[in-house]
């Protein structure tokens, strides 16, 4: 082996080594997001088994893997809706995580393209989350996105373990477990980290406060106004105190 | 088979929702100009979706609001204070377990 095959070779075992302890580092600090959403795929489980198409509903946590649109699936499906109206109400839902995907990569701006592909398909507002963090900061744009595989491979197949459970558990659970709101819960112990400047506190402020005006609009769409105002806002006070 | 139509649509759909951006923004200058115009989208995204699962579930202000908000308070405090998301989060979830069993 020559010299400069033997040097690629060791920066190339140690720069695997260094990929995966971002990967482990990233899963650790996906941890209590994980614990914050088990509850909502619990609530998941448990209303696919109650309902009349309970295998189609469990398949959902694998294969749609965005909790709100699963439950809104289910239950329009348990209330007899046709099927073009339940994906159309589930897509509503979910069309936030198109400006979820375009934050993440623009967030793993750096690394290769294929990468950042492949790490869209599991974008979730918890998997793009664990990019924000001080640690992830710190990180190259492949070691970032390392970092990201590592924090949504544990939370997609932590998803799709506790649905399981809640199916498997199949009857209700006490509404004094509070799981209706954990997973919201979970939502601000992340958002509080991530406002670190006046812009993003404009953004989060704003983006909350017109999502609880817009409760009254089609499902989703309220999310959708808030995160849309919520960025204009934080552009705007950006703008202004620069 | 309906419900299976319905489901892999969904799942048909939601892909193509996540994965469209990441093949429109192919070039790193695309995507850093792109990202000056979203630099604050994660934000507003994490607390629209915080505020309308919280107090607007279903489209309507839940009967325990009041509970909720204190719980949301504690959850903010205790990030603050202790930088740590797994804290707050049992913190919150034990203000909503109390407030529900004591009937508030």
């Amino acid at each position: 082996m020559t010299t400069a095959t033997f040097t690629e070779a060791v920066l190339r075992t140690e720069r695997g080594a260094e990929l995966r302890r971002a990967a482990r580092a990233g899963a650790t600090a996906m941890l209590p997001l994980l614990a914050g959403v088990a509850p909502f795929a619990l609530v998941i489980g448990t209303s696919a088994a109650a309902s009349d198409a309970p295998w189609a509903g469990l398949a959902s946590a694998p294969l749609v893997y965005a909790g709100a649109s699963q439950l809104a699936a289910i239950r329009l499906l348990d209330d007899g809706a046709g099927v073009l109206l339940v994906v159309a109400t589930a897509l509503l839902l979910n069309a936030r995580l198109v400006l979820v995907s375009t934050a993440l990569s623009s967030r793993l701006r750096g690394a290769p393209a294929s990468w950042r592909r492949a790490a869209s398909a599991l974008a979730v507002e918890q998997s793009y989350a664990v990019t924000l963090t001080e640690r992830a900061d710190a990180l190259d744009p492949e070691a970032r996105s390392a970092y990201f595989f590592g924090g949504a491979a544990l939370l997609w197949s932590g998803w799709v373990a506790v649905t399981v459970v809640g199916f498997a558990l199949g009857g209700g659970l006490p509404d004094w477990l509070g799981l209706d709101v954990v997973g919201p819960l979970a939502l601000v112990t992340i958002v509080v980290p991530a406002v670190r400047t006046r812009p993003a506190l404009a953004a989060a402020l704003t983006g909350g406060a017109i999502a609880f005006l817009a409760r009254g609009l089609p499902s989703g769409t309220g999310i959708l106004a808030g995160a849309l105002a919520g960025a204009l806002a934080g552009g705007f006070v950006e703008r202004r105190s620069s | 088979v309906s419900a299976w139509l319905a489901i892999l649509g969904i799942a048909a759909g939601t892909l193509a929702l996540r994965v469209v951006p990441a093949f429109v923004l192919h070039s790193d200058e695309r995507v850093a100009r792109v990202e000056a115009r979203v630099r604050h989208l994660g934000p507003a995204v994490l607390a629209a979706m915080a505020v309308s699962t919280l107090f607007a579930p279903g489209g309507a202000v839940p009967d325990d609001v009041a509970l909720r908000a204190v719980a949301a308070a504690t959850a903010v405090v205790v990030t603050v204070r202790t930088r740590s998301a797994l804290w707050p989060l049992g913190a919150a979830a034990a203000v909503v377990v109390a407030g529900r069993l004591l009937g508030l």
